[in-house]
């Protein structure tokens, strides 16, 4: 069953109408995995933790869906489950005995920029509606060209640029002042 | 078109060159809209510049859907697997061999069924005790409200025997450091933790946190050490390399039987492989058996006359063999198995469709029902006997 052009909500009606949860959880993960992947790296300095947060969040998620699931905001609810693995990490970390350093595994850090802008343009899409927010994450996250947007999602192309510009004015507005701030430090 | 769209697709790079000038011109003179592309100029490089962030780690994807227990594979990839195995099907001639498949799947399905019903003995509990495949799977489901609460109130777990014999799953627990230094109770044990190791590879498990091994020695507590999760895991790699397996046959000619052997041979029906397991659901092995085939041809003798030769004589056949098997639970194996090989009178492929039950790690049984056929030459014609047969017998695995 190809869910694709299923919206976030259409999902949950197909859930609703009793098919196969592992079908909607296989979709969710196809289209909301690169964004958590990603906040999860923004989260956690180290790659490989970031990883087993990133594995944890999606295990947490699929063992929360049901047919009451509320789908209002998925990616929402994603990065919250990641958020709480961090702090819950961070926490643990924080009292944890040290063991003989050839033990651990090796933290693979790689450097990234601004991964703190980039953590609250996810968390920001909270604020967009569905319709603007998974536009946005197929044109920003996943590169993809409004022409192939507009065929994924059975609309316009024009519709799709649109849709994309608003979502990207309203996360901008909200980020107004530490962008402000971004801008006049670099 | 606004001058959010103007300045997007200014960072873009797909204005066309009038507008462009007519936006230089504005940028030049009005402040607010230089500090509105400063804005989108900033928020599209750190969208961009940290694009390798979104790559999705394929380990990942395997470890979480192999946690939550569903393929990973989609529609497509379903669609391809069915696809081709119904080519596969078409191309070993299913007409001509249906019924003797038919009957196969059927006897095996039987067979499994009285299998599963005769070890009901055992109790409910049999399976309920040591079943423990994909703890997480099995684990307390989290509503979305709960969800919070759950995380920030993990209850302590301690890893218990009974998981060590899962191979795949292996638990590790966090363990906070207490403010003094008290041995550990079972109160400081914060969270349990999976790793999934792949029996494959010797890779060691990924350890997020560590863990006093000393202190979780002295408390008493049957947590396992690192060392002890891949002392197990090589032994599980190492364990099941090698098995030596024995097996009776009860066997039907498809062509009636129209003569018996005059003298059985010692071991009629009877057989042993030597198998090494390549991984969990991959073997080769090498048999030898001892039975006969009736054989029904005929031919011109030396006067020129027309004989039919009927004769069932006894055979001692080799033959090597590929068995893949899946693991449905840590007891039960459905396999299928080919075998090609001979006699000294001709070539033997076989087929079987059956069940393995594993009574211990080392000790196996086996049932199964296969379809054999041997091909042998008479003046330089072709002939074929072929018979179906229920296998059974036990493995040992060094």
């Amino acid at each position: 069953m190809n869910l694709e052009k299923y919206t976030d909500k259409e999902l949950a009606d197909y859930l609703r109408n009793g098919n196969c949860k592992d079908d909607v959880f296989r979709e969710i993960y196809r289209r909301y995995s690169p964004m958590i992947a990603a906040y999860c790296r923004c989260l956690i300095y180290r790659r490989d933790v970031a990883e087993d947060i990133f594995q944890e969040t999606f295990i947490k998620f699929y063992q929360s869906i049901d047919k009451n699931f509320e789908f209002a905001n998925i990616p929402g609810f994603l990065t919250t489950i990641a958020k709480n693995l961090s702090f819950n990490y961070q926490r643990l970390k924080k009292n944890t005995v040290e063991i003989e350093e050839n033990t651990i595994s090796q933290d693979v850090n790689l450097q990234y920029d601004n991964k703190e802008l980039l953590e609250l343009i996810i968390t920001s899409l909270d604020l967009i509606d569905d319709d603007y927010r998974e536009i946005f994450i197929l044109r920003e996250f996943d590169g993809m060209n409004y022409s192939d947007i507009s065929e994924k999602l059975d609309i316009s192309v024009g519709n799709a640029k649109v849709r994309f510009l608003r979502a990207k004015q309203k996360i901008i507005s909200v980020l107004s002042p530490y962008l402000k701030d971004l801008s006049k430090n670099g | 078109m606004d001058k959010f769209e103007l300045l997007s697709d200014l960072a873009d790079g797909v204005l066309d060159s009038s507008q462009e000038q007519e936006l230089f011109a504005e940028l030049a003179i009005n402040e607010e809209l230089r500090g509105e592309f400063k804005q989108l100029l900033s928020f599209n490089s750190t969208i961009k510049s940290n694009r390798a962030l979104f790559d999705v780690n394929s380990g990942s994807t395997n470890a979480i859907f192999s946690a939550i227990g569903i393929p990973t594979a989609g529609v497509v990839s379903a669609t391809n697997i069915a696809t081709n195995s119904a080519t596969a099907v078409s191309v070993f001639n299913f007409a001509k061999y249906s019924q003797a498949i038919i009957s196969a799947g059927v006897a095996t399905l039987t067979t499994a069924a009285l299998f599963l019903l005769f070890l009901n003995f055992y109790g409910e509990d049999f399976f309920a005790g040591k079943s423990n495949v994909n703890n997480i799977g099995n684990s307390e489901i989290l509503t979305q409200n709960e969800y919070n609460n759950n995380v920030q109130n993990s209850s302590p777990v301690i890893s218990p025997s009974e998981n060590l014999s899962s191979s795949e799953k292996i638990k590790y627990i966090y363990i906070e450091k207490k403010a003094e230094d008290k041995p550990l109770t079972k109160n400081d044990l914060a969270e349990v933790q999976y790793i999934e190791i792949n029996p494959k590879s010797n890779d060691k498990p990924i350890i997020i946190d560590p863990i006093d091994l000393k202190k979780v020695q002295n408390s008493n507590l049957p947590v396992y050490e690192l060392d002890e999760f891949l002392a197990y895991h090589n032994q599980v790699s190492k364990k099941s390399f090698f098995e030596i397996e024995a097996r009776g046959f009860q066997n039907w000619h498809i062509e009636t039987e129209t003569i018996s052997p005059s003298k059985i041979a010692n071991f009629n029906n009877l057989g042993i492989s030597a198998i090494i397991n390549i991984d969990k659901s991959l073997s080769l092995g090498f048999e030898l058996r001892q039975e006969t085939f009736f054989q029904k041809f005929n031919g011109v003798d030396m006067l020129g006359q027309f004989n039919l030769y009927e004769q069932q004589p006894n055979f001692t056949t080799y033959g090597m063999m590929i068995r893949y098997g899946y693991n449905v639970s840590d007891y039960f194996k459905p396999i299928a198995q080919i075998s090609i090989g001979g006699a000294n009178v001709g070539f033997i492929g076989r087929f079987m469709g059956g069940l393995q039950y594993k009574f211990t790690d080392e000790l196996k049984f086996i049932i199964g029902l296969e379809y054999s056929n041997l091909f042998y030459n008479y003046q330089s014609q072709t002939f074929n006997s072929d018979k179906v047969g229920i296998n059974y017998g036990i493995s040992y695995s060094f």
